[in-house]
């Protein structure tokens, strides 16, 4: 956490001071005899490029990993204007060699098998392997090796530019960055502006949580730092040149888009965003892709082109929580989605689900009436007219939950933060939240004028009346904060929004407090536990459960129901995918991109489910459990359900 | 225990993880080993070895060795086993630091199939953060400093880790203790 911290502030602070770090890296450069580029746009960069090759008459270039390059359109460009552009990157290359693009970040061919490879070296290369990996690595070897020998010209990215020193940091674990500069009398590093730091103190905060963040090592194989130009032993001089693109990202220094800048290309927000790995980099981005990749297009190419593919993301907020730089990857993604909305307006499908507190309300005036209508065979076909799936049921409603228990002193009470499923549509949830919290020695007290929570408003990109439903529940909040009580929740998205969201959208001091004053009541029955105050009845012991830990509850903490429901004697089983696919109430609307991507991306859990066989399902999370519920045909319940606390 | 034994057992523990061959040992020790290692290989380069270290393995090996500096780069190519320099390791990811001042020196440490890096009473830092901080990165203007962490590998195909790909496939580490610098 304090190296995540320690790197986000570094990037910070050399993002905002880019245009003086521009040019310090290009004095320490050029002072060497090196020579440095600014190009405004992909066509300049291109174009500097080929200008650059043409007078130094070259034509065999071999690349090393860059999605810069990949970004302007480097290679197709300079393959149609007669170079010979080799991507040395074992993947890279393979893709390259199929006329694709790239599908991840850091490995660009994870959507071809083992047989892919070994056809394309077949059918494009003329060699003769098999497609044993091994093999096929030995064969790339000897067919790279020939370029490498041959090239005339090296150009690689930068994971890192140092100004002080007038160094290019790159990162490869295959070798190929740093053999790839070594070889050719021109080198030409073409890097993005926002990889310029101030010295190897900003380097060093870097390199280690990119290694650990893009593939889980201590440290990528290779870490080159090279400070040009360099020399051959009889003295000659390599020929350097730094192109650095801007490309959108000056301008995005001021606007919604400058967190982004602090992106260190590390792809842990595509490995861990569920959509992304159910679709690939094909369908959920363009050059870049995933969850940077809605970031990335903003930037590059605009916030029309990203919002073809922003619509995939389901705010699971996962993408946010691992990035290594604490971009707010969901929080941003939102904003994309907020301005494609301000162009098209809003889908009615978006006005229903972002109404549902106003429709709950409204329903409860008389849940009977509510409850036959909506579960009648009249409900369905309406369903489609107001652009949600027919196959979802709307939810019946209970009377609304307005009091738990009397408000006591901070070390006796718990404000309860609900959510508009236990207020509206199962208060039983709160009823055992409270009888948990009575358990534990506490009341738990509902301040009613709380309001909804507010996520739906993010996931359709309303930040504005997101932003006006945080200050009312900080407003509220921050009432009891301030007077030294905690809150709890039992929704997992509450949880998120108190500790993750509303401190972004809204920031202040009261939101931070409330932010660090806020737990599910499980985490305080754990506590509790784990220090001995208390422990837990085990009612069946050996029962078999099967508990779904929900996206919002790992965004922001170990989930401790799977440890409760151990301690109070079941036999756990965890399911171990990441995201149900319900994605709030995105699994609700009709079409491709609504109900029927949220089928795919559950399919994992519902098959889960199914070799699960008998037993309790248990998730805290009300829209798990609905597709747990339309996906696998399991009902289930809320693990406070299954808990009894004993003084 | 000091600090730098700490370390160096850390580096030792990751250096078996990453497949990384350490030897250890007094001045005739490491030229035996390093003797049998030349003798196993066909072709063997030097890269960056401080002059008085290069003329003793010389003597060791006779004529299979060549200083990279003084060959073209097909005889770079050509060479089974590069035998570079470090006076600095990385115990938290089994690295050593290697800085070299030409393009053959990186060539050469970059093609040979086997790495030999080869230190006298090297200074082990904790972290890359410690090795950065104790000021003993040279960058320089025309020099390459590669932390190298293990044999070259690569997971682009279908994830599976393969050793090898564009650097070298064996890499070892041969310590030797006592000496003076
Ligand atoms: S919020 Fe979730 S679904 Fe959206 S981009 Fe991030 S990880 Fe993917
Ligand atoms: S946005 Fe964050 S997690 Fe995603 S690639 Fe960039 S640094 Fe990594």
């Amino acid at each position: 956490m304090v190296q995540r911290r320690i790197a986000s502030v570094v990037k910070e602070e050399c993002i905002s001071a880019l245009p003086t770090l521009i040019e310090t890296i290009t004095n320490s450069i050029e002072s060497r005899g090196g020579h440095v580029k600014l190009a405004k746009n992909a066509d300049d960069a291109r174009e500097q490029v080929v200008a650059l090759l043409r007078s130094h008459h070259v034509r065999r270039i071999v690349k090393s990993k860059s999605m810069t390059t990949e970004e302007i359109g480097l290679d197709d460009y300079l393959e149609r204007d007669g170079f010979e552009i080799v991507s040395t990157d074992l993947g890279e290359r393979a893709v390259q060699l199929a006329g694709d693009k790239p599908a991840h970040i850091v490995a660009p061919a994870i959507h071809f098998t083992r047989e892919d490879f070994a056809r394309l070296f077949r059918e494009k290369e003329g060699a003769q392997v098999s497609s044993d990996p091994e093999e096929i690595t030995k064969v790339a070897r000897s067919l790279l090796r020939a370029k490498f020998l041959g090239a005339e010209a090296a150009i690689s990215g930068a994971n890192l530019l140092i100004a002080e020193t007038g160094t290019v940091v790159l990162v490869t674990n295959e070798g190929n960055g740093r053999l790839g500069p070594s070889i050719p009398g021109l080198y030409i590093s073409v890097a993005g502006v926002e990889k310029i730091v101030r010295n190897t103190s900003d380097a060093s905060s870097i390199l280690e949580l990119l290694a650990r963040s893009a593939t889980g090592q201590s440290l990528t194989v290779y870490t080159t730092f090279t400070s040009p130009p360099q020399v051959a032993a009889d003295g000659h001089r390599q020929e350097f040149y730094l192109v650095l693109i801007d490309n959108g990202r000056l301008s995005a220094t001021k606007n919604f888009l400058a967190p982004a800048l602090k992106c260190i290309r590390c792809g842990a927000c595509l490995n861990t965003c569920p959509t992304f790995n159910c679709l690939g980099g094909h369908v959920f981005g363009d050059i870049y892709t995933g969850p940077m990749g809605v970031l990335w297009t903003s930037i590059t190419q605009g916030v029309d082109k990203a919002n073809e593919f922003s619509d995939l993301c389901i705010s699971c907020g996962l993408c946010s929580s691992v990035c290594p730089t604490e971009i707010p990857l969901a929080e941003i993604i939102s904003d994309v989605k907020s301005r494609g909305m301000n162009r098209r307006g809003r889908r009615i499908s978006e006005k229903l689900l972002t109404s549902v507190e106003k429709l709950d309300r409204a329903a409860c005036l008389s849940p009977r009436l509510w409850n036959k209508l909506s579960s009648s065979s009249l409900a369905s076909p309406v369903m489609p007219i107001l652009g949600l799936d027919r196959r979802r049921r709307a939810l019946g409603v209970a009377h609304p939950l307005k009091f738990l228990d009397n408000l006591g002193a901070p070390d006796t009470t718990l404000i309860y933060f609900s959510d508009v499923f236990a207020r509206y549509h199962n208060p039983a949830i709160a009823i055992h939240a409270k009888r948990v919290s009575n358990e534990l020695g506490h009341n738990l007290y509902f301040p009613t004028s709380q309001v909804e929570a507010g996520m739906p408003y993010l996931s359709y990109g309303m930040v504005q009346s997101a932003r006006r439903i945080a200050k009312k529940n900080i407003e509220l909040l921050w009432e009891y904060v301030n007077l030294g009580y905690r809150v709890v929740v039992t929704e997992p998205t509450a949880l998120y929004i108190l500790r993750e969201v509303y401190p972004r959208i809204s920031p202040s001091k009261e939101a931070d407090a409330i932010a660090s004053n806020s737990y599910s009541l499980g985490s305080l029955v754990l506590e509790a536990v784990e220090s001995g105050k208390c422990k837990l009845d085990k009612p069946s012991v050996g029962a078999k459960v099967f508990y779904h830990s929900p996206c919002h509850a790992r965004a922001v903490e170990k989930t401790p129901y799977s440890q409760l429901l151990e301690l109070s004697g079941y036999t756990v089983t965890e399911s171990d995918v990441t995201c149900c696919g319900m994605g709030g109430t995105f699994g609700y609307k009709k079409g491709a991109l609504g109900y029927e991507l949220s089928m795919v991306v559950g399919k994992e859990l519902f098959e889960q489910l199914k070799s699960f066989g008998e037993g309790i399902v248990t998730t805290d999370s009300s829209v798990c459990s609905i597709q747990m519920s339309d996906g696998a045909q399991k009902t289930s319940v809320h693990p406070l359900q299954l808990l009894k606390v004993l003084q | 225990m000091s600090h730098q034994s700490l370390h160096f057992a850390e580096f030792a523990e990751k250096c078996k993880e990453l497949g990384v061959e350490l030897v250890t040992g007094k001045e005739k020790t490491i030229s035996q080993k390093l003797t049998s290692q030349v003798q196993r290989s066909e072709f063997v380069i030097f890269a960056g070895l401080p002059p008085a270290i290069s003329d003793r393995f010389f003597a060791l090996s006779g004529n299979k060795c060549r200083e990279a500096n003084k060959a073209n780069l097909s005889t770079i190519a050509s060479a089974q086993t590069c035998i570079t320099y470090s006076t600095d390791l990385i115990a938290g990811s089994g690295s050593a630091v290697i800085v070299t001042n030409t393009l053959e020196e990186r060539q050469a440490t970059s093609l040979a199939p086997e790495l030999i890096v080869f230190c006298r009473n090297p200074k082990v830092h904790h972290n890359v953060s410690d090795f950065l901080a104790a000021g003993r990165a040279r960058l320089s203007p025309g020099t390459t400093l590669t932390i190298v962490s293990g044999p070259s590998r690569t997971a682009d195909i279908e994830q599976i880790l393969i050793k090898g790909v564009h650097g070298p496939k064996i890499v070892s580490v041969y310590v030797e203790e006592g000496a003076e610098n």
